[in-house]
């Protein structure tokens, strides 16, 4: 096989990456910080006595977990308009559904960190007077985040992949970029291959640093 | 401090019961605890007796009986007839006045040994920083502490962890101190150094309930040894009587079995 490479094409077209690339990372951020906002209280529901609370907020993390990503997206953009009339434009449907996505596993790495502080804590916090909510605050909290730190890195890896699923409801992030420039140059085989590097370049780090934080909390606490 | 009669005790049990699910655990017990007063509890492993230091400060919600700290029903509100939960804020100062030692200590790991003393006096009894730092800089060279008042807590040894979590119960001036076999988890020559700070409390005239095995430190210090068996109270008496002359078959059994 003498397949000639012309990797040249990525500098030709290259505000065609940067444009995808611009909107994978607010693609990004954007569920990021929407996973984290609707991930901690859910995370607290989950962990309630309370069955009243509990419940609703085990059946949300276990439907989102039991379901494809995928399906979970496009039923956001085919079906939720029908049902309630709102229309959602792509990026922002991707956005919330990323979001709705990864808040379920944000839910469980919070409270598998709360759960991984010795009872023992709180019963001292309590022991000198302290309320609930101020042992959660002073006590509990700050030592689950360093346990929480860790696997919040790894689902950040995990989102920056899952914005590719964007590209079935034609959202312009990098994999759709991508597609659309094949159509018109024809050069699948340097732009997916430069696509998979360049995630890669991104990504390897951010595992590795999840694996440094591990590591690193684990001689602290 | 509330203005009772003198002949109050700081703590009055009376009957009380517990159980975790179908197993009783507390089937009955009846003490009081009289200012200034020692008590050691014994008791062979599973007999109750943490849990019964639990029920003391409300850890442990107790079902049966009362227990009545400083003139007042721990836990519990008596309305219509039924008893509900206290309200969170009469718990809270409860607990601010029952100082609890661990067997595990419990430092708070995140903080420096000086903000573990600090903890409660400043987000619980809201006291000036300086104030409660001058405490716990006092606390610290009496339990002698004083090189190690900003190390973190999994950088000391056993008995140094021990001796920081004495001081930290201690900063909320507590008017009773409980402790949980505050020496079983350290190696046998640490021991010696818990059991000093906690004489050098019974002598100033701390009202303390101690669970532990260490029988010379109860011949030492204790006014009084009670005997737990399958959550009752087996025998109750000085320790010259109960160690040598028990009266019952169980506690000569135990005794048996822990003396060697
Ligand atoms: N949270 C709990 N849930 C269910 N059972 C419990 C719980 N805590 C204690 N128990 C049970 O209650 C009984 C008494 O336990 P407790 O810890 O009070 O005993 P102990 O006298 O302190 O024993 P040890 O000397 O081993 O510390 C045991 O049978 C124990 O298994
Ligand atoms: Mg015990």
């Amino acid at each position: 096989m003498s397949y000639q490479w012309h990797f040249g094409v990525i500098g030709d077209y290259w505000f065609v990456f940067l444009r995808g690339g611009l909107a994978t990372i607010w693609i990004t951020l954007g569920s990021a910080a929407l996973a984290l906002v609707l991930g901690l209280p859910l995370g607290l529901l989950r962990g309630s006595q309370r069955r009243l609370l509990r419940l609703p907020a085990t059946a949300y993390i276990e439907f989102v977990r039991g379901t494809p990503a995928l399906v979970q997206i496009v039923w956001i953009y085919y079906c939720l308009p029908l049902l309630t009339g709102l229309r959602l434009d792509p990026v922002t449907t991707i956005v919330l559904a990323i979001g709705l996505h990864a808040a379920a596993f944000v839910a469980e790495i919070f409270r598998a960190g709360v759960n991984a502080v010795d009872r023992g804590q709180l019963m001292a916090a309590y022991s000198i007077g302290m309320g609930h909510l101020q042992a959660l605050r002073r006590i509990i909290l700050p030592q689950a985040v360093r346990k929480m730190i860790p696997p919040f890195i790894n689902e950040f890896a995990s989102l920056i992949k899952l914005t590719t699923l964007g590209s079935v409801i034609a959202v312009y992030e990098l994999l759709h970029a991508a597609n659309g420039l094949i159509a018109t140059v024809y050069r699948p085989l340097e732009i997916y291959t430069f696509l998979a590097l360049a995630f890669f370049v991104v990504i390897y780090p951010i595992i590795c640093l999840s694996q440094w934080a591990e590591r690193y909390f684990a001689r602290r606490i | 401090m509330t203005g009772q009669p003198p002949s109050e005790p700081v703590l009055r049990v009376e009957q009380l019961r517990k159980s975790y699910g179908r197993l009783d655990v507390l089937r009955g017990i009846d003490f009081s605890v009289a200012a200034h007063e020692r008590v050691v509890v014994i008791g062979p492993s599973g007999s109750g007796k943490s849990t019964l230091l639990k029920c003391l400060n409300f850890l442990e919600p107790y079902e049966g009986g009362r227990v009545v700290f400083d003139g007042e029903l721990v836990g519990w509100v008596e309305r219509g007839g039924r008893r509900v939960r206290a309200p969170e804020k009469t718990i809270k100062r409860m607990r601010q006045r029952i100082g609890m030692v661990f067997q595990n200590f419990n430092l708070f790991p995140h903080m420096t040994i000086l903000e573990n003393v600090v903890e409660g006096p400043i987000q619980v009894l809201r006291q000036p920083r300086a104030e409660a730092v001058a405490i716990a800089d006092e606390l610290l060279r009496k339990v002698g502490l004083t090189d190690k008042r900003d190390a973190y807590p999994s950088t000391l040894s056993g008995g140094q962890q021990q001796r920081a979590a004495i001081a930290r119960a201690l900063a909320m001036r507590p008017r009773l101190m409980l402790f949980d076999e505050p020496t079983s988890s350290l190696d046998p020559e640490l021991v010696g150094e818990v059991l000093e700070v906690m004489k050098a409390l019974a002598i100033e005239g701390m009202t303390m309930i101690c669970v532990t095995h260490e029988m010379s430190f109860a011949r030492d210090v204790a006014s009084r040894v009670i005997f737990m068996d399958e959550g009752m109270i087996v025998e109750e008496g000085p320790p010259e009587t109960v160690f040598t002359a028990p009266q019952q078959e169980r506690t000569r059994a135990f005794l048996a079995r822990v003396i060697h």
